[in-house]
């Protein structure tokens, strides 16, 4: 085809041809329907809390009106709510108490499958690790809930083993939502670590003890911190869901384990209305915010590199 | 009248702010093996792609048999491609590899059985049809790849890079059964490659390029006996030594200490500054001071590497610190210099091909 | 084996061990013919006729199926067009695209569900099951979005312009070569995104019309009943396995792929 014929070509097929030709065109026929779909459905969302947080939308009959002012009223209301102090210490009572503890329980077992496991047991291991978490959330907390009911398998256990005379009252008590919130986040923990641990060379190992270190030494001054990213990524990824959790306080926990999370809950269900929901999205704001800090934290001091089960 | 595969007038092709291609104009005849050749980065598959339409070029005309094809996108385009990573598709079988192109433009299912089964004799994997492409060795990819892109019975068949990834028996093997193919199926082959060796074994000519721009084009004897410039003197074949001076005209060279070197004639480099360039092979070497009438230069042995086939010196003399001189192994009770020796070297004055100071020698090149 | 060895080891084991243990007694006791929590004292299958027999158990989970199916294609082809543009091409703000893409599996899903709850009643849109299928996409394109681009970016374009040699136009070189090449992915993305949707409780909760409930959210109204009821562990029992046959067949995808 001559260039000639290339100007004689008919209009429409001309700006076919230009779209094929723009690359910018082509990206952005290809980002639209998922950024637009976003847009609208995740990430306004939020800015209608927001607005709505600073009071900034008033009910009308049954539709809500935009209001063109700012007040801090419902963020003044949250903090005068009472207990909300003893709530927000709670809440991270349980993450942190969690963290730690998924730490310490899945660091040995991530260490010996990682790095002492023969390599063709690894993956397995690793499987069957995994596979209860693959069950339902809720499925999981519930059966917890069975187990360490007052007549639950462990109460059973320990009365038939003498251990104690009366039943150990699981149900209500922090201890309750502690252990099961270590139990439903463990994977959280053991994958990032396991990842770090996998990757760990035997030879540093070996040039720290040539080099005088007793096992002891060298896991405290070589193991211990080439695995702190692992360490970290896991700390942040049991730590973020925990502080909001408000499924394991209602299922497992009673009148005395209010969290952030089922205070945000009750905010939107129970009290409803315009207060409520005004409240409850000033709640959840701080929360989303306090996690973007952590997580911009975490992605400076580790790096973009997130790990995903 | 020649008939020509492509014709490329004048094509420019930018990157950003990076000329890929410099204002490159080339003429592939019919029938031809003909191959780029360059260090990477020198603009040969961008030149390539540019003749299989994957690439827009900025200015310029691609003709193919006589036709402008420059706004024609690529799957109308006659052409058949063999890629460096050969791209069979994985999710089909050698069958269904090779049909695929047929099956793109409407071919009834006899015909294209009947074309693939011909097909596959030609790259000789004859019952191959059925095999997964990750079944095959890398030899026989290569024959699946060729066998794809020439079904079509394409005007030209474009490669680029293809045996890259062979090793070296394998690579010399599919060498040959490229030309044998090439001469069987009769059709225009442009290749690609850095690999000077492909290029000498299977290529009618040889375009060398550096830095988009074509440095010469001649056939391998040609390239190799008479480079036009620094560069593709120093980038083609395995060793050469360059002198530096001045050409007097009259086949007289003036080098470094005011030594006249006889050589042969280049118009162009008169009164410049210049060099002499000599293969390693063509220069001898001697204890005793030649007759009158040869280049002759003293010098003290170096170093010296025994090769098998041949034995390398490394000579310093006044013209220059470092002379390359191959001598082959002819018996086992010739001469060996030890060294610190003093020897003559002596060379033919067709031998000295006289460059001017122009073009930037190669890069270290690789070898193999 | 040093001393210590042998205590990792074992402690591993035991570890492996423990966690399966609530699972498995919820098992066990779905087949107790008593309503004791403790003690297993005869095998029934009784809780299995009750459960079967219970229409909102039938519906719930027809329910979580097609609100999952209609999530997964669309997710999965909003992600397949994201990872195109994310691996094919460079922009500018591509970072921020990949970095905004993780916001929605980062944030709390309660904040996530709650929001959404809210701008659905300002914006004046009844709660409906597309509400809820809504918002599982938006999670789920994340999910999907994360599993294609790590496929596709190991994809080589030469296949493309090998196709476009071979005489083949965009279409058919979109159908014919780049969608199988990437099937494989383009599966476990959508396996992924199918369970995620299946799964989720929280967003189907807040987001759902009255009187309309997914498995997740029948099981909860179940499960936060005070006390425990064995009637759910027949239907746990049953969605552990559904679950194990997804993890079964998410492995094998592993190895396929």
């Amino acid at each position: 085809m001559s260039r000639l014929e290339e100007e004689r070509k008919p209009f429409h097929i001309k700006i076919l041809d230009r779209i094929r030709a723009s690359k910018l065109l082509k990206i952005i026929v290809l980002l639209a329907p998922a950024s637009i779909f976003l847009a609208i459905f995740f990430f306004s969302p939020f800015i209608i809390a927001l607005m709505y947080s600073f009071n900034m939308f008033k009910q009308v009959v049954y539709t809500y009106v935009f209001v063109p002012r700012i007040s801090l009223e419902y963020y003044i209301r949250l903090l005068d709510f009472p207990g909300i102090f003893v709530t927000m210490q709670r809440s991270f009572y349980y993450a942190i108490v969690t963290v730690i503890l998924t730490l310490l329980l899945s660091y040995p077992a991530a260490y010996y499958i990682g790095f002492k496991l023969d390599p063709k047991y690894k993956s397995t291991a690793v499987l069957l690790f995994i596979i209860p978490f693959w069950v339902n959330f809720l499925l999981r907390t519930y059966s917890m809930k069975f187990v360490l009911h007052d007549e639950g398998l462990v109460n059973t256990l320990l009365m038939t083993l003498g251990l104690i005379k009366e039943p150990i009252r699981f149900l209500g008590t922090d201890l309750a939502v502690i252990i099961v919130m270590a139990y439903d986040y463990m994977f959280l923990m053991f994958l990032p670590l396991y990842g770090v641990l996998e990757k760990l060379d035997k030879e540093l190992l070996e040039a720290a003890a040539t080099l005088g270190a007793s096992p002891y030494k060298t896991f405290l001054k070589v193991t211990l911190p080439l695995s702190s990213p692992g360490i970290i990524a896991g700390s942040l990824l049991v730590f973020i869901p925990a502080v909001g959790e408000f499924i394991i306080p209602m299922l497992v926990g009673g009148v005395n384990t209010t969290t952030l999370g089922t205070l945000i809950y009750s905010f939107f269900i129970t009290v409803r209305g315009e207060a409520g929901w005004g409240i409850g999205s000033a709640a959840g704001l701080i929360y989303i915010i306090f996690i973007m800090v952590l997580s911009y934290l975490y992605i400076k001091l580790v790096g973009a590199e997130v790990q995903f089960g | 009248m020649i008939k020509y595969s492509v014709e490329l007038e004048n094509i420019t092709k930018r990157f950003g702010q990076v000329v890929a291609v410099n204002n490159v104009s080339l003429r592939i005849k019919e029938n031809e093996f003909f191959s780029l050749l360059g260090p990477s980065g020198c603009g040969k598959t961008t030149t390539l792609r540019i003749i299989a339409g994957l690439e827009k070029p900025d200015t310029g005309v691609v003709k193919l048999h006589g036709q402008d094809v420059t706004y024609i996108p690529t799957h109308k385009r006659n052409i058949g491609m063999v890629f460096q990573h050969l791209a069979l598709f994985p999710h089909m079988d050698v069958y269904e590899n090779i049909a695929f192109g047929l099956r793109m433009r409407g071919f009834s299912d006899n015909d294209i059985s009947r074309r693939v089964k011909r097909m596959l004799e030609v790259v000789r994997l004859p019952g191959f049809e059925r095999r997964k492409i990750n079944q095959l060795s890398g030899g026989q990819q290569q024959r699946v790849a060729l066998a794809r892109a020439l079904v079509m019975e394409p005007e030209v068949l474009l490669l680029d890079e293809p045996l890259g990834a062979l090793d070296l028996k394998i690579r010399q093997e599919m060498m040959v059964e490229l030309k044998r193919i090439q001469r069987e199926v009769g059709t225009t082959f442009v290749y690609v490659t850095h690999d000077q060796n492909e290029a000498m074994v299977m290529s009618d000519r040889i375009a060398v390029m550096n830095e988009g721009v074509i440095q010469q084009v001649d056939s391998p004897d040609t390239i190799y006996m008479r480079p036009k410039n620094i560069f593709v003197a120093s980038f083609i074949g395995e060793q050469i030594n360059f002198i530096e001076g001045v050409y007097k005209g009259n086949q007289e060279f003036e080098a470094k200490g005011g030594m006249v070197l006889r050589v042969s004639d280049n118009p162009d480099a008169i009164n410049k500054k210049s060099v002499i360039a000599i293969r390693p092979e063509r220069i001898m070497i001697g204890d005793k001071a030649p007759p009158r009438g040869m280049n002759s230069v003293e010098g003290r042995v170096e170093m010296m590497v025994f090769k098998g086939s041949s034995i390398e010196y490394r000579i310093s003399a006044n013209i220059s610190d470092e002379i390359i001189v191959f001598v082959p192994n002819i018996s086992p009770t010739m001469k060996m210099y030890k060294i610190g020796e003093k020897v003559y070297l002596t060379w033919d004055p067709e031998a000295g091909i006289v460059l001017p100071f122009e073009s930037k020698p190669a890069e270290p090149r690789k070898i193999g | 084996m040093s001393k210590s060895d042998v205590i990792l080891k074992i402690y591993t084991i035991l570890l492996l061990g423990i966690i399966y243990v609530p699972i498995g007694v919820l098992i066990v006791f779905s087949f107790n013919n008593s309503r004791n929590r403790a003690v297993f004292t005869g095998f029934t299958l009784e809780n299995y006729y009750r459960l079967l027999a219970d229409e909102r158990v039938w519906s719930s989970f027809y329910n979580s199926i097609w609100v999952a199916i209609v999530v997964t294609i669309a997710s999965v082809f909003f992600a397949i067009l994201l990872s195109y543009a994310v691996t094919r091409y460079d922009f500018k703000g591509k970072d921020i695209l990949d970095m905004l893409l993780l916001i929605p599996i980062i944030i709390p899903e309660i904040v996530e569900a709650l929001t959404l709850l809210l701008f659905f009643i300002i914006i004046g849109i009844p709660l409906s099951p597309w509400t809820i299928i809504i918002g599982h996409i938006a999670f789920d394109i994340s999910f999907a979005y994360l599993v294609i681009k790590a496929r596709m970016a190991g994809y080589d374009p030469q296949y493309e312009e090998a196709a476009r040699t071979l005489g083949a136009d965009e279409l058919k070189t979109f159908f014919r070569v780049t969608l199988p090449i990437l099937l494989p992915g383009i599966i476990a993305a959508s396996l992924i995104a199918f369970v995620e949707s299946y799964d989720d409780f929280i967003k189907s909760y807040f987001t759902r019309p009255g009187g309309f409930s997914t498995l997740p959210v029948h099981i909860w109204s179940m499960a936060s009943r005070r006390g425990v009821t064995v009637d759910l562990n027949a239907l746990a029992t049953i969605v552990v396995i559904i679950a194990i046959f997804f993890a079964y067949i998410r492995i094998k995808m592993e190895r396929w792929m």
